[in-house]
Formats: structure tokens, C-alpha cells, sequence
């Protein structure tokens, strides 16, 4: 008997990453805060232990409004234009 | 067209059952083999290629096709004719208002499925007594076929994102029908379409509540549901809301619609300031955290005639309350005409705390030939 395999293969995944940074070091790092309380605490200090870290160019805190579905558009534009690099991640 | 999914040899069907267990392809349940040909049947059903794009889920990133929505159908004991419910459903749980990332959440929410429209009557859905199961084969297998497409397509098992405290006994499968005889509009007419065009929502919640009612006048029916309301997670948003026949007669005959009910209920589920510190709902999951707050806020004079309501907004109160992707998202009673005839049983499903609205589409009936 043969069946079928209900899995996605990971080819069917389409996800490409950005091209990876050398080093953080003098650049514009961008936090995306996912609005969950407590959140914004803990990622601002992340920003600091880089910023102490790399020696970062600036920090740029935003957020979006809700943690269940990806930053809509206008965010992603607004992060592109002003940051080399994100911190983003989903969590309590 | 060929199907392209890996090809797995196994001995019976019994081989099989145990082959997806150590796979971890499965929910914990037994399922039935997914051969080719009875996949083809499925894909048949809906005149669609294997490769045909029913929906992306791009919080996923998972491109879910006829293909592999069809195995994981096969699965779960649906029949070739149950595929237009479950392209919609699949649709509706890809819409950006639905909000798939909730589903990783603590809180262990899951999605319910709600069918309504004349499909209810030609797949022969329970929308009476008992009808959140069980016994049922296209309300319990339609469900499943979704609990299993997640788990195998989209990564929402324990051991990958799905982060529930609990689990959800509905991780199974959660799918009721409406009546599509109801006096009221359907569901689907709630949603903007017409009587005669079958519906599925999806609505993500945490569990099924009851309120039991032996009142006759609709505020004697209702009272009791308004307080199984507040008395949950009190968090605005879409509650769907089960009715059974014999509320639905003593309502309609006094000229209680669904709006008016509707209407009804918004304006009386509060809790007052002062209950809501009794039961530490102050300062704890809002938009704003009370600092320093260890143990229960302290009360304030006239905190017991100071409201909150659950589904009318005032932003000086509600910021200590509720979460701001609860507050700023559709708010709605979803009336579905369901439930037995011989009682006085109304449900609700608890929706999940924020963030997430109900998404309703359409069945495409079109696409079916035929289903052998």
C-alpha cells in the first residue's frame, strides 16, 4: 500500500531571509515591539545590551498593534527606510 | 497531473496508523490511509489539480494546496463532497483579520467552525441536540480535516509553536451547524450574504460555555446568558452564541431578533469597578499595568457604581481592563440557531482575549462535479 505524506516538503515554504549583517557595529538597529505587555521592557533592554555590545548608531523602537499576524506593511516600509537591521520576536 | 507529496510504502492500513504515529502526523487519533486514489477523489470532487493554491498562510509561511488539504481530509474521515466546506474554511483562516499567529498562544485558543446555509441539510450537519458533538460525521471529520491540516501544514503542534498552558479539548475538532430552517436570518446573512449562499466561519475561542435558561420573556432568557458572559475571560470581542429552537420560538414570537438581541446583551453585560478588583481583573492584562500591584487594587469610594462594559467603550476605564487589540477589534453577538429541542441549553464559545476577529467566506459550491 502507498500513501501520501501530509506535510508540507520545506520547498513549499517560501521564506527568504534578508541578507545577514557583518558586524551590528554603527548601525541603525531596529526593535519591533509585538505589544504584549511587559514586551517592551524586556526589549528595550536587549537594545541596551547591544547598543553596550556592537556600539549601535541608533536604536529605533516601534510596535505594532497586535502580537497574532505579521507587521502590516507600512511598518515593515517605515523599518526599511530608517534601520539596517531588526530585533523582532514573538513571546510573553 | 502527478500528486507530489512523498510517497510512503507501508504493509496495510494498520502499518500506516502506526507509521503516522511515529511521524507525529497525527493528533494522538488513529487515521484512515490517505492512498492516491482516494485522494484523487477528493481533488476530483472540487475539479482541482493537485497543485492548485487554496490559500496562503503567510504568518506561516505555508502555501496550502488541493493536495495536500485533500490528504489531510482523507485523514481525518471526511467524504470527497465535505471539500468546498473545507476550501472556504481554509480560505477564512488565511485572512489577515484572522490572525493565524494567535493560535501559538498560552491561552491555547482554536478555531471553531461554524457552517451555515442550505449545505447544512445536503451534508446532513447536526445543528440539534448534541450538536458540538459527538456522532456526527461531516461536523466531527470537517473539523478534524482542520486540526490535522494545521498540525501537519502550518506547524501548530506542542512540540513546534503551539505554546498552550492547557491544550484545548477542541484541538480535535470543533464544527457546528446552523439551522438552515431558522426564523431568524442565518449566520451567513449576518455576514453580508445571502440566505441561499452557504457560509463557514471561523470563530477562535477557548472553550464551549453553556447558560441555562427556564425563563419564557426574552429578558428571562437572556439574563442568564448575560451572566455566564461577563463572568468568563471579560474580554470584548465575537461570541458566538448557540440559541436552541425552543428559545428561538418565545423570542421570535415577541419580536426578538437577532439584532435586537444583539443589541440587548451589549447594552447589560458591565461589571463595576469594585468586582472587577475583588477578582483581580484591575491593572493585570490591560493596556495599562497598575505598578507595584502584588496582591488585589485597592478600593476606591464609588468603585461599586463605577461600570465597565463589555461591549460599549470608555477609554478612561477600559485601559485598566482590557488589552488594546481587544478593544479596537470587531465586537459582535453571532447568533447561530443550533442546539436541541427538548431544553433550555444556550452556548457560547469564549473567544480568545485579543487580537483575533471571526472571518466568514463563502462555499463555492460551483466547484463541485461530482462526488461519485
Amino acid at each position: 500500500m502507498i500513501v501520501l505524506d501530509p506535510r508540507l516538503q520545506s520547498s513549499a515554504r517560501v521564506v527568504t531571509p534578508a541578507p545577514r549583517l557583518a558586524s551590528l557595529t554603527n548601525k541603525r538597529l531596529g526593535i519591533l515591539w509585538n505589544n504584549r505587555l511587559g514586551g517592551d521592557r524586556l526589549l528595550k533592554h536587549v537594545g541596551d545590551l547591544l547598543q553596550e555590545k556592537y556600539g549601535l548608531a541608533e536604536i529605533y523602537f516601534t510596535k505594532k498593534t497586535f502580537i497574532g499576524n505579521a507587521a502590516p506593511p507600512e511598518i515593515i516600509d517605515d523599518l526599511i527606510s530608517r534601520v539596517d537591521a531588526v530585533v523582532v520576536g514573538v513571546g510573553d | 497531473m502527478q500528486l507530489t507529496s512523498k510517497r510512503i510504502e507501508v504493509s496495510d492500513a494498520l502499518e500506516c496508523v502506526e507509521y503516522f504515529y511515529r511521524e507525529n502526523m497525527t493528533d494522538g487519533l488513529p487515521v484512515v490511509p490517505p492512498t492516491e486514489a482516494r485522494v484523487r477523489q477528493f481533488l476530483d470532487a472540487v475539479a482541482l489539480s493537485p497543485d492548485a493554491r487554496i490559500a496562503e498562510i503567510t504568518e506561516r509561511a505555508s502555501l496550502i494546496t488541493a493536495e495536500k488539504l485533500a490528504i489531510n481530509a482523507v485523514m481525518a474521515g471526511c467524504l470527497p463532497e465535505y471539500m468546498p466546506v473545507l476550501i472556504a474554511a481554509v480560505e477564512a483562516l488565511a485572512d489577515p483579520l484572522f490572525k493565524f499567529n494567535h493560535l501559538a498562544s498560552l491561552g491555547s485558543p482554536w478555531p471553531m467552525v461554524v457552517i451555515s446555509g442550505p449545505i447544512v441539510r445536503t451534508l446532513g450537519m447536526n445543528h440539534a441536540r448534541y450538536v458540538f458533538g459527538s456522532g456526527n460525521r461531516a461536523n466531527a471529520t470537517i473539523g478534524r480535516a482542520i486540526s490535522l491540516l494545521l498540525w501537519n501544514c502550518c506547524e501548530l503542534r506542542p512540540d513546534a509553536i503551539q505554546r498552550g498552558d492547557l491544550g484545548n479539548a477542541h484541538r480535535y475538532s470543533i464544527c457546528i451547524a446552523e439551522n438552515p430552517d431558522t426564523a431568524w436570518q442565518g449566520l451567513n446573512e449576518w455576514e453580508g450574504f445571502e440566505r441561499t449562499t452557504s457560509t463557514v466561519t471561523v470563530s477562535s475561542g477557548y472553550n464551549l460555555c453553556n447558560a441555562r435558561s427556564i425563563g419564557s420573556t426574552p429578558r428571562a432568557i437572556l439574563a442568564p446568558l448575560i451572566n455566564a458572559l461577563i463572568h468568563h475571560e471579560f474580554s470584548p470581542g465575537c461570541f458566538v452564541v448557540t440559541i436552541p429552537p425552543t428559545m428561538e420560538k418565545p423570542l421570535v414570537e415577541q419580536g426578538w431578533t437577532k439584532r435586537r438581541i444583539r443589541d440587548y446583551i451589549f447594552e447589560h453585560c458591565r461589571r463595576s469597578v469594585k468586582h472587577l478588583k475583588e477578582t483581580a481583573r484591575w491593572g493585570r492584562h490591560a493596556s495599562v499595568l497598575v505598578e507595584g500591584l502584588k496582591d488585589l487594587a485597592p478600593l476606591e469610594p464609588g468603585d461599586d457604581e463605577r461600570w465597565v462594559y463589555l461591549f460599549k467603550r470608555n477609554p478612561e476605564l477600559d485601559r485598566y481592563v482590557f488589552h488594546e487589540g481587544a478593544v479596537t477589534r470587531r465586537a459582535d453577538i453571532l447568533i447561530v440557531a443550533a442546539g436541541g429541542d427538548a431544553g433550555n441549553m444556550m452556548g457560547f464559545y469564549q473567544p480568545y482575549s485579543q487580537s483575533t476577529t471571526p472571518v466568514t467566506k463563502a462555499i463555492k459550491l460551483h466547484q463541485t462535479v461530482s462526488s461519485g
